[in-house]
């Protein structure tokens, strides 16, 4: 498949411990099994700790890009939770960018301890809508639920919407090469859910308008 | 099996920078690996001790980073082919063995992987290790991608055994953390068998050494002329061309190309970054009269640029230089396209293409006022937030101002509101008890209040140990407390000498930090930290004491006991949850602030969020009305 | 009994002032307020404006005349000895405990007795010289370990720390033995009309005393003199002899009272009552006599426990001589005079008489 645009730029935006490096793994490598230059910068250490975590994932067909997407530049944002989603349109976002987002909060030590306020989730979604040209929700965790493989649902969704040129395919067998052998069965359930998740099959629809991309 | 260790030369694959040197090390057949855990070099390592069995490696986790050199130099000596990876500070650490090893000389191939950190993400201070090289005349190499990171870390065991030094090659987060293609190359048969001869002396004629150190680097750069690591892109005659070495590689292309440039400027690419390969740059600065400098973090290679220019005047001329000393580009700071892009534009008069004014505005302000910020916090179950939050009991019970210096380590976090804001300090490791022990011997200026340093079980064997013999045998009134996590957590919990395994998984001897302690002649307890009650008593009682005393707080990390034993799950009766009123007013979530209990706002009570919590069963412990309950326990 | 305030005001007025007497009653029932030796701290704010540890605490505005219709249904006419229903000389039948306790053994034979007949299930004791001379809280449920917590003890002990501990974990049916400031706390939580453990409390024996020393000052002081682990027992003499006896394995040690003195907590300076007014029962030395106590039953609770106990033939009684009596009121009411002096001292205001509220006529015997 073909880039629209080169490079296209790729967020995944989470808190520390929802396997956002997982995540942008995946996806890069599939990338790279499309036969695409693939470049994923990420941070680790202290972020790990509860702090918000950011993998930019960046596909050319041209040359290796730089490991950060310039401002204002994200084409699409994978939000593992929805501030932190929220949270990169400030320095990436544009009105053409492009978002799938879970809405599922996890609460920063700050709210717990009062000083500060986590926002309606549905309220963020809103806030998202007049940034961006598309926002999908992706309810990759079921109330009650641990939420484990989270992140892999949230790949399928990235996968079944269509927006990277990447064949389905190439993300399983990526998926199939990154984990263990006796995870790969439950990882690809998890990606296979985030396909229909997106495709409508159970996800919930949320304001999508055509904006203007570059 | 992952892409580091394929045996398919000649396959693109996805591999972090650090990965991709430790591919180059084994296609370079290395033998040895010692290392200390540092972001962003840790991978690297722990690459190599992932594949030690396939290829023969021998790779351990030292004490510390100028234990790990000096070992690795070892096996360099014996002719074998040795790496030692560590990040910016222990380099610092290293700096004394440095020194003398660039006199006294090497054997097999020896490389040291030095990784900054710009910005400080995962540091404690920002700095730029290019300077050692010059400082110790040894050669530098900086990659510029993940391709180069491989081809070149596997160059350097060749360069090196060339000039019978230690070869330096410095990368950065960015690249050592982030991921991208590498083709992979041939894995060697290698039959390398380790014998000692000669004699490896630095000092007798320490100025004679010196001179012939310089020729070494002579040498090297009659190599660096020719490498295949340095190159120029761009228009022929260019008369802007953007010098540029390591990190700054991609951001320069990028910035060109964003600026449709390709036509006008030039880029002239340092992959041999000390000593600069002079007839290559002169050669291709011939017609220019303007150049860029694009580097992280220190004007290092401007500065010796600029030495170049000066040298050759009379047949360059006068040159115009941009970059950190004329303002274009900061000298502190991590580097990206944005800054380099901006530096060009503005150079040229450009515009580059900017965001709308009031959509930044609108999005900024969202960040400041509507997003709740996200402060890294300690994880779900960590023994540091039971011990920080013992710690401040016993000093308010203390009342006499007391007050804890920190070290480097997860802990390091409890400077913050997840550690009850309790570390007043902190610097490099054992910096913590090498300030209080000073703090200890105040009492004669009239200093009353008690100190207390804190540190981790790793950092405690790397670098305490000796401000703590000095505490001794000077009785200066200080006590330390070890917080003993059983590993060195914050870089992926390495194994250390208290741990009782090594880098390859296999048993070892364990140190007992507690022996080392007596040995020293101090007092030392042991005590579970999750016992907070009994904890606070300790504490509170050793800090009436005079004299050095040591507590440990002895308690495995949770993120590991939680991936080694199914964990229960925990939830809340909210019958019983006391809440806001007088006897709790919502202690669990909004003092002790575990990320893993939230208010339910509905509710107006507690609530465990299933998604966070790892089961650890603190907050039970604590809770005061006894609402916190085991799922499927009996009442 | 006094409008809402909080832990920041407990810590401003009480803490902050030298005035806290370790009585415990603000510990375990929240988690901000810790108590370790002798030594009591707000480690963290929780914030709340009114709470249980300000209404709690003994040296927070007490109305004594309220205090003593909530415990006694009345207010009381003798203004040197509190409200009381009876004074007589009292000791222990049984020898032993005579050997074992101070002076009488009448303490630890009425809380015998108690435990042994089911008038109380739980007892609510101080072990002296657990660990480095600091006498510990514990809850005794049979009556054989009794003994080890006769004796008397000169630092304070967080008795009523110990006690919320134990309502918490839903022991009822105590029986508790604690000095003046312990016990006017613990009336003043079960007077409270916040929820506390404290009405769990059935039996309340108040021991005589004139102060408490600090631990870490009285620590430091005998460390210096004696090998803290070898410590017996610790005894002051009746006056005049004016010194403390130490006794230890290897000997007695004795010390003038003049240098032990240093060490007494300020916040005894501003105390009231010498014979725990508020108690079911008040037990005491009787000067010059070794073998006897004095015995002040005060309420009709505690005044059927001793007809029991009388009968059962638990302890011996004796009528208490006219000019000991006076003696006694003497005593106390030196103690009141002293504590409106010392508090004048630290508010130079006549009206402010910190935490007491004295009725009119109280006040005009001292003012």
């Amino acid at each position: 498949m073909t880039l629209e645009k080169d490079p296209l730029n790729l967020i995944i935006a989470g808190v520390g411990g929802q396997g956002n490096i997982l995540a942008s793994q995946i996806v890069a490598t599939a990338g790279i099994k499309e036969g695409f230059y693939v470049t994923v910068g990420e941070t680790y250490g202290a972020s790990q700790r509860g702090g918000p975590v950011m993998s930019h994932v960046r596909f050319s067909a041209k040359a290796q890009c730089g490991p950060l997407i310039p401002e204002g530049e994200v084409d699409i944002i994978v939000g593992l939770e929805p501030i932190e989603a929220l949270r990169i349109i400030a320095d990436y976002g544009s009105p053409g960018t492009r978002v799938i987002v879970s809405p599922r909060p996890i609460y920063p030590i700050w709210v717990l301890s009062g000083q500060a306020k986590y926002p309606p989730v549905e309220e963020v979604v809103r806030k998202l809508e007049e940034f961006v040209a598309e926002v999908r929700v992706v309810k990759a965790i079921e109330e009650g639920e641990t939420g484990l493989a989270a992140n892999v649902v949230m790949v399928g969704a990235l996968a079944g919407s269509g927006m990277v040129p990447i064949g389905i395919k190439n993300f399983e067998e990526s998926i199939k090469e990154i984990m263990s052998p006796r995870d790969v069965d439950l990882n690809i359930g998890a990606f296979k859910k985030g396909v229909e998740l997106v495709r409508g099959k159970a996800a919930i629809p949320a304001k999508s308008k055509p904006g203007k991309r570059h | 099996m992952g892409t580091l260790e394929l045996d398919k030369p000649g396959k693109t694959v996805l591999m972090m920078g650090d990965e991709a040197i430790a591919r180059g090390a084994i296609e370079a057949g290395v033998d040895f690996c010692a290392s200390y855990p540092g972001t962003p070099a840790t991978e690297v390592p722990e690459s190599l001790a992932r594949a030690s069995e396939r290829f023969g490696i021998y790779a351990e986790w030292s004490t510390n980073e100028i234990v790990a050199f000096e070992a690795a130099t070892a096996a360099s000596l014996a002719g074998l082919r040795a790496l030692v990876a560590m990040k910016q500070n222990g380099v610092n650490v290293c700096a004394d063995f440095l020194m003398t090893v660039n006199l006294a000389g090497t054997n097999g191939g020896l490389v040291l992987v030095a990784g900054d950190d710009p910005s400080a993400i995962s540091s404690s201070n920002e700095q730029d290790s290019r300077n050692y090289a010059r400082y110790a005349d040894l050669p530098l190499l900086e990659p510029a991608d993940f391709q180069e990171a491989k081809d070149m870390t596997k160059w350097a065991f060749e360069l090196s055994e060339k000039l019978g030094l230690p070869c330096i090659l410095r990368s950065v987060t960015r690249l050592s953390h982030s991921r991208g293609n590498v083709k992979l190359g041939e894995i060697p048969e290698k039959k390398r068998t380790a014998k000692f001869e000669g004699v490896y002396i630095s000092g007798a004629f320490a100025a004679a050494q010196h001179a012939a150190l310089h020729q070494k680097l002579e040498q090297a750069r009659e190599e660096f002329e020719t490498s295949k690591f340095n190159f120029y892109v761009g228009p022929k005659k260019a008369k802007f061309v953007i010098v540029t070495s390591g990190s700054g590689w991609l951001y320069s292309r990028e910035a060109v190309a964003a600026l449709r440039l390709e036509a006008k400027v030039g880029i002239l690419k340092i992959g041999t970054t000390w000593p600069l390969p002079e007839k290559f740059i002169i050669e291709h600065l011939k017609n220019v009269t303007e150049i860029l400098i694009v580097e992280e973090v220190d004007p290092f290679l401007e500065q010796n640029i600029k030495v170049l220019l000066a040298e050759q005047a009379r047949t360059l001329g006068p040159v115009e230089v941009y970059g950190a000393k004329s303002g274009h580009l900061p000298a502190y700071g991590e580097l990206n396209q944005d800054k380099v892009t901006q530096a060009l534009a503005s150079i040229k008069g450009l515009k580059a293409r900017a965001r709308d004014e009031k959509y930044v505005e609108k999005a900024r302000e969202l960040a400041l006022a509507y997003i709740p910020p996200r402060m890294p916090t300690f994880c779900t179950g960590c023994p540091h937030r039971a011990s920080l939050w013992a710690i401040k009991s016993a000093l308010k019970l203390d009342g006499r101002d007391g007050f804890v210096t920190g070290d480097i380590g997860c802990y390091s976090i409890g400077a913050g509101p997840a550690g009850y804001f309790q570390l007043k300090t902190i610097h490099c490791m054992g910096g913590g008890i090498g300030l209080a022990n000073g703090f200890g011997k105040l009492e004669q200026f009239a200093f009353s209040q008690p100190v207390i340093a804190v540190c981790g079980d790793s950092t405690f064997y790397h670098a305490a140990i000796p401000a703590l013999i000095n505490a001794r045998v000077h009785n200066s009134n200080v006590l330390m407390v070890v917080l003993d996590n059983g590993g060195t957590a914050m870089t992926g919990f390495q194994p250390h000498p208290g741990s009782g395994f090594d880098a390859l998984g296999q048993p070892a001897p364990t140190v007992e930090i507690e022996n080392i302690c007596r040995g020293i002649g101090v007092e030392v307890r042991v005590r579970d930290p999750f016992e907070i009650s009994q904890a606070v008593q300790d504490l509170y009682d050793m800090l009436q004491e005079n004299g050095p005393r040591v507590m440990v707080f002895r308690r495995r990390c949770f993120r590991i006991e939680a991936k080694e034993k199914l964990q229960k799950k925990y939830y809340v009766d909210q019958t019983k949850c006391i809440g806001d009123d007088c006897g709790c007013a919502r202690f669990c979530s909004r003092v002790f602030n575990c990320p893993g209990i939230i208010w339910d706002q509905e509710a107006q009570k507690a609530k465990i969020d299933e998604v966070v919590c790892t089961g650890c069963g603190v907050c039970a412990t604590l809770c005061p009305g006894g609402a916190i309950k085991v799922r499927g326990a009996a009442s | 009994m006094q409008a809402g305030k909080g832990s920041a005001d407990l810590e401003q007025e009480v803490l902050s002032q030298g005035l806290c007497t370790s009585c415990g009653a603000c510990v375990n029932i929240c988690p901000y307020i810790k108590v370790v030796r002798d030594k009591v701290a707000v480690i963290e704010p929780c914030g709340l404006t009114e709470g249980k540890c300000y209404d709690f605490c003994p040296r927070t505005p007490t109305d004594i005349a309220a205090l003593d219709k909530s415990v006694f249904g009345k207010t009381r006419s003798d203004y040197s000895l509190g409200p009381y229903i009876s004074i007589e000389m009292a000791q222990a039948k049984d020898s032993e405990i005579r050997c074992r306790a101070q002076y009488g053994g009448v303490v630890s034979a009425l809380m015998k007795y108690a435990l042994d007949t089911g008038e109380i299930k739980n007892a609510v004791l101080t072990r002296p010289f657990d660990g480095a001379m600091m006498p510990a809280s514990v809850v005794v449920e049979e009556s054989n370990q009794l003994l080890d917590c006769s004796g008397s003890n000169y630092v304070s002990s967080a008795t009523l720390a110990k006690m919320n501990e134990a309502t918490k974990q839903g022991k009822d049916s105590i029986g508790l033995v604690g000095i003046p400031c312990q016990v006017l706390a613990l009336r003043k939580m079960q007077a409270s009309k916040h929820e506390t453990g404290a009405k769990n409390v059935k039996l309340v024996i108040g021991l005589f005393c004139t102060w408490a020393l600090s631990y870490k000052g009285f620590s430091e002081f005998l460390k210096g003199k004696v090998d803290l682990s070898q410590v017996r027992r610790i005894d002051i003499p009746p006056p005049p002899a004016n010194v403390m006896v130490v006794e230890t394995a290897a000997g007695d040690i004795r010390f003038s009272l003049d240098e032990v003195r240093k060490f007494i907590k300020p916040t005894c300076g501003v105390c009231y009552d010498m014979t725990s007014e508020f108690a079911d029962i008040s037990v005491g030395m009787v000067e010059g006599i070794e073998d006897w106590n004095t015995l002040i039953v005060r309420t009709p609770a505690g005044k059927k426990f001793i007809d029991k106990a009388k009968k059962a033939g638990v302890i011996n009684t004796r009528p208490l001589e006219q000019t000991r009596l006076e003696h006694l009121k003497a005593a106390s009411s030196i103690k009141k005079r002293r504590a409106v002096d010392a508090i004048q001292k630290r508010t130079n205001d006549k009206k402010n008489l910190l935490y007491l509220r004295l009725s009119a006529q109280e006040k005009a015997k001292f003012l």
